[in-house]
């Protein structure tokens, strides 16, 4: 009787050990709960209204013009990157590939790319940049322009830009992706560089999707 | 009988649970120093990165892989029939110890089975590669 115990001890350890050493996949968020509006609330004349995203003006890999009228009824994803970092940017362009992948076709998603090294990053390195990442053309802008509005507007987008010598690279940034709606407010964000987090984050895009 | 049967089945699956965390303290370094660009998996990112997962590049050039590592790779090259053109950066401070360690975890994992490295050499190759 008590070896029999110890036995059936034994044989919960060692599954516990498998599955402690085995990673098990997380399944997609599956919640129909709406969507927060982040970012903080004003009131004005008596109504909530809620953070929005600023007008903006960028240039993309094919030197078009890129405003917020380009993302007019879509949603979209933003993250703040540039071509030469060696640190998180392959891993959160990683995600954001698997991301696009996912909801490859969809017309009412969009990603924009704002690049923070406006010296280097020019029209013509986004381009190879995005040709490296073997990216179509269509729904993902990777864009340029007016450096102290990349750097001011980042704050709105929830992103985080700053030169910094000691930084490997040259800049500081963060690995954020940030989902915006069709009315210009920010619904969600996770750490690009949790593989975990972005799954979560994609079930959070498909909600925004389903959203009337 | 029946129970130590029993035990001994499940002593079998502790051990095989963890048999997959060979060269662990290389899979550390790799995470740290490597994975950033060639990514956790080894498969590299589109054309931009190239993969160290069954690269023929990689066993081709093992034995320089020291000097690779230590003074970075510049110019095109080829792995796996796909052009990649990128500076990858030297790493001056990182030690013999630390190359040998990811070099075995990166000979023995993502699908590839290449040669076992031994400090002594990997320390000579260093000398070499000034
Ligand atoms: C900052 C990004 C970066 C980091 C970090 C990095 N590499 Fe690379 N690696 C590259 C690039 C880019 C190339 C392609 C070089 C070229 O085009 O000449 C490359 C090429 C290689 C190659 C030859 C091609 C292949 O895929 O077989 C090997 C081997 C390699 N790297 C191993 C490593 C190892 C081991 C480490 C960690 C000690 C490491 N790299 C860290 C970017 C990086």
């Amino acid at each position: 009787m008590n070896t029999n115990r110890i036995s059936i001890l034994y044989i919960l350890l060692s599954v516990l050990c498998l599955t402690a050493c085995t990673t098990a996949e997380k399944k997609v968020s599956t919640s129909d709960d709406p969507l927060p509006f982040l970012g903080g609330k004003t009131e004005v004349n008596g109504k909530m209204q809620y953070h929005q995203i600023p007008s903006f003006s960028f240039i993309d890999q094919y030197g078009d013009t890129i405003t917020e009228s380009n993302f007019q009824n879509k949603a979209y994803i933003v993250d703040y990157f540039f071509t030469s970092c060696p640190t998180i940017c392959p891993k959160v362009k990683e995600q954001e590939l698997r991301i696009a992948d996912h909801f490859k076709g969809n017309k009412n998603l969009k990603m924009l790319s704002v690049s923070i090294d406006t010296k280097y990053d020019n029209v013509e390195r986004l381009k190879w940049y995005a040709d490296k990442l073997e990216i179509e053309k269509g729904n993902w802008h990777l864009v340029t322009g007016e450096k102290d509005f990349i750097y001011d507007v980042a704050d709105a987008f929830f992103h985080i830009a700053l030169e910094d010598e000691e930084a490997p690279g040259g800049f500081n940034h963060d690995g954020r992706l940030v989902l915006v709606d069709k009315n210009k407010h920010i619904r969600s964000f996770c750490n690009g560089l949790d593989e975990s987090e972005v799954k979560r984050f994609i079930g959070d895009i498909e909600n925004l999707l389903d959203e009337k | 009988m029946k129970n130590s049967y029993l035990i001994f089945i499940s002593m079998l699956l502790i051990t095989l649970s963890c048999a997959t965390q060979e060269y662990s303290q290389g899979r550390e370094l790799y995470n740290y120093y490597c994975s950033s660009c060639h990514l956790e998996s080894g498969q590299g990112l589109r054309s931009l990165y190239p993969p160290l997962a069954k690269s023929d590049y990689l066993a081709k050039y093992n034995e320089t892989l020291p000097c690779i590592i230590r003074k970075g790779l510049e110019g095109q090259i080829i792995v796996n029939g796909k052009d990649y053109d990128m500076p990858m950066p030297a790493m001056p401070k990182i030690s013999a110890f630390e190359i040998t360690n990811i070099m075995n975890y990166i000979n023995h994992n993502f699908g590839n089975d290449l040669p076992f490295v031994k400090f002594v050499d990997v320390k000579a190759k260093l000398e070499e590669c000034k």
